[in-house]
């Protein structure tokens, strides 16, 4: 089991989640998030601190999002990893109400 | 040649090691004695977090690498106001940071709560995880029905514990003693008990939805239409309907009563707990309600107990504080004083919001310490020679590490994770033991 950035991220890059992950499982790069599998340890603090809810637990992805599961999976370990909160991309306001979490 | 800061942190939980990782994240030159009144570190994570989330317990290994930095002195056993006092620290120290948590359970406030089978959860998780000051509790297992009182997700672990099969706990780090007494446990009906509506339970979806799916465990709400009412459900709300919306597993072992709305006004019995006393809280109804039972297990919150001197907001239950400074009072300006964690921010959040909480803390520790020259202090060389004077013996960091591993092997015993250490007597005749053994 994990957690997974789904496709909200991409784009936005809030970075909250990263300040509240207690085994800094995620690491980015300079669209996105993503969650090492083999560190997280399924507490789910990040969940509720992304503003475009990107991050789900593994059995609550929804079914449109799960190729996310490879991707985190894949992309994760070699890019570095995200332990402070860093400026959101430059559309990621735009984008958040374009997703409907205004 | 700069003056090395010499920094204090009280408590080795979440906070703790994430307040001494911000320290030397921020490239502070410092020394950090971590002082930690139990045998072991880890704090919550090894005495709260529930036996059968293991997964959660391994964030130790983040802490144990933190714990691995040459700068920190790491002394277990060793009590702030029992074996050296607060001021003795702030005198050695540049900076003390409290992050002691919130050990006391908050109490309700009704009359009979002093009843014999009325406890916190504080008390009742501290038993089961085998925190060394709960070691003599016994709660009433022998009563069919028990009440849990909270929606917060120690509820959920509380209504879990007492309607798991304990197949389910066994062979994790639960203490033996609470177990055997599990196994032989009488409860069968378990009444969770709530003052708000379904959408302001404080508990995780993920909380709920794992004591839902407890094997041949069938779920009643006392008024289901609380359940469904009106307006867009929330996560949470909606795992409520669903839970109210399944059917009964072909077998009921257990039943979990769900309770809204509802507010205990009395404990009753001569001595020993035999009736909970409920009043509607919506205004829909006037008539109370009985629960017999013989077991209440309140999980309503927890307060700080800060060193003596520090101030502690009676209502909240924290220490006043600014972003992690500790307010200045009548009696004094408490420059140089530092809360973190649950003595902070109160008991909320999960393990990873220290890590957050702690990176504030420590940033007003910096700044602080960055406006003026810092004079020389001797810091825990001081504080370890003053333990010495008084026969205090602090188990340092590799002596917990042997610990762990005699933990772990008296575990495979009997084919737990581990056993955990009883207190400090224990450790240090095991320390001792293995010290006269030869390699």
């Amino acid at each position: 089991m994990t957690h997974v950035v789904t496709s909200n991220c991409t784009g936005c890059r809030f970075t909250e989640c990263v300040t509240v992950c207690p085994v800094e499982c995620f690491h980015g790069d300079a669209e996105r998030l993503y969650i090492d599998p083999g560190l997280c340890i399924d507490c789910g603090a990040c969940i509720p601190l992304c503003p475009v809810k990107a991050i789900y637990d593994l059995v609550d992805v929804p079914a449109a999002q799960r190729e996310w599961i490879a991707i985190n999976a894949e992309r994760a370990a070699p890019l570095p990893v995200m332990r402070a909160k860093q400026a959101a991309l430059p559309d990621a306001e735009a984008q958040r109400v374009a997703l409907g979490f205004a | 040649m700069a003056v090395q800061a010499q920094i204090a942190i009280v408590g080795s939980g979440p906070a703790g090691f994430y307040t001494a990782e911000a320290l030397l994240r921020a490239g502070l030159d410092c020394s950090i004695g971590l002082y930690e009144r139990l045998p072991a570190p880890y704090g919550l994570v090894r005495y709260g977090v529930a036996p059968d989330h293991p997964k959660l317990k391994s964030v130790t290994a983040v802490f144990d690498r933190i714990a691995a930095d040459p700068r920190i002195r790491y002394c277990g056993g060793v009590e702030v106001g029992r074996d050296v006092t607060l001021a003795e620290l702030e005198a050695h120290h540049h900076a003390v940071v409290l992050a002691c948590g919130s050990p006391i359970g908050r109490q309700l406030g009704v009359t009979g709560e002093t009843l014999d089978g009325v406890m916190s959860s504080a008390t009742f998780v501290g038993w089961y995880n085998a925190h060394p000051d709960d070691a003599a509790v016994q709660p009433q297992l022998d009563h069919p029905t028990a009440a849990v009182i909270g929606m917060g997700n120690v509820a959920m672990d509380v209504c879990r514990l007492l309607c798991t099969d304990v197949g389910n706990l066994a062979g994790h780090d639960a203490a033996p003693a609470a177990l055997a007494a599990l196994a032989g446990s009488r409860v069968r009906e378990v009444h969770l008990i709530a003052r708000g509506a379904p959408g302001a339970a404080k508990c995780t979806v993920k909380e709920l939805r794992e004591l839902g799916a407890l094997p041949g465990l069938a779920v009643r709400f006392a008024r289901e239409a609380a359940v469904f009412e009106a307006g867009e459900p929330t996560d949470l709300v909606s795992e409520w309907r669903a839970l109210a919306a399944r059917p009964d597993p072909p077998y009921i072992e257990r039943t979990l009563h769900v309770h809204f709305y509802s507010a205990p006004v009395a404990f009753e019995g001569a001595g020993r707990l035999a009736a909970l006393r409920l009043r509607d809280s919506s205004g829909a109804a006037t008539t109370e309600r009985v629960i017999q039972c013989g077991l209440a297990v309140t999980c309503i919150g927890y307060r700080g107990r800060p060193p003596a001197g520090v101030p502690l907001d009676d209502r909240s239950g924290v220490v006043p504080n600014a972003g992690g400074r500790v307010r200045a009072t009548r009696a004094g300006s408490r420059a140089g004083l530092y809360v973190v964690g649950w003595l902070k921010r109160g008991p909320t959040g999960v393990i990873g919001t220290n890590r957050a909480d702690a990176v504030e803390t420590a940033a007003c520790v910096m700044e602080d310490l960055s406006g003026s020259a810092i004079e020389p202090r001797a810091g825990s060389a001081a504080i370890e020679a003053l333990l010495r004077a008084r026969a205090v013996r602090p188990i340092d960091f590799a002596a917990w590490q042997q610990l762990d591993r005699w933990e772990r092997e008296r575990g495979l015993a009997c084919g737990a994770a581990r056993v955990k250490v009883s207190g400090l007597p224990e450790a240090y005749a095991v320390l001792d033991a293995a010290a006269s053994t030869p390699a």
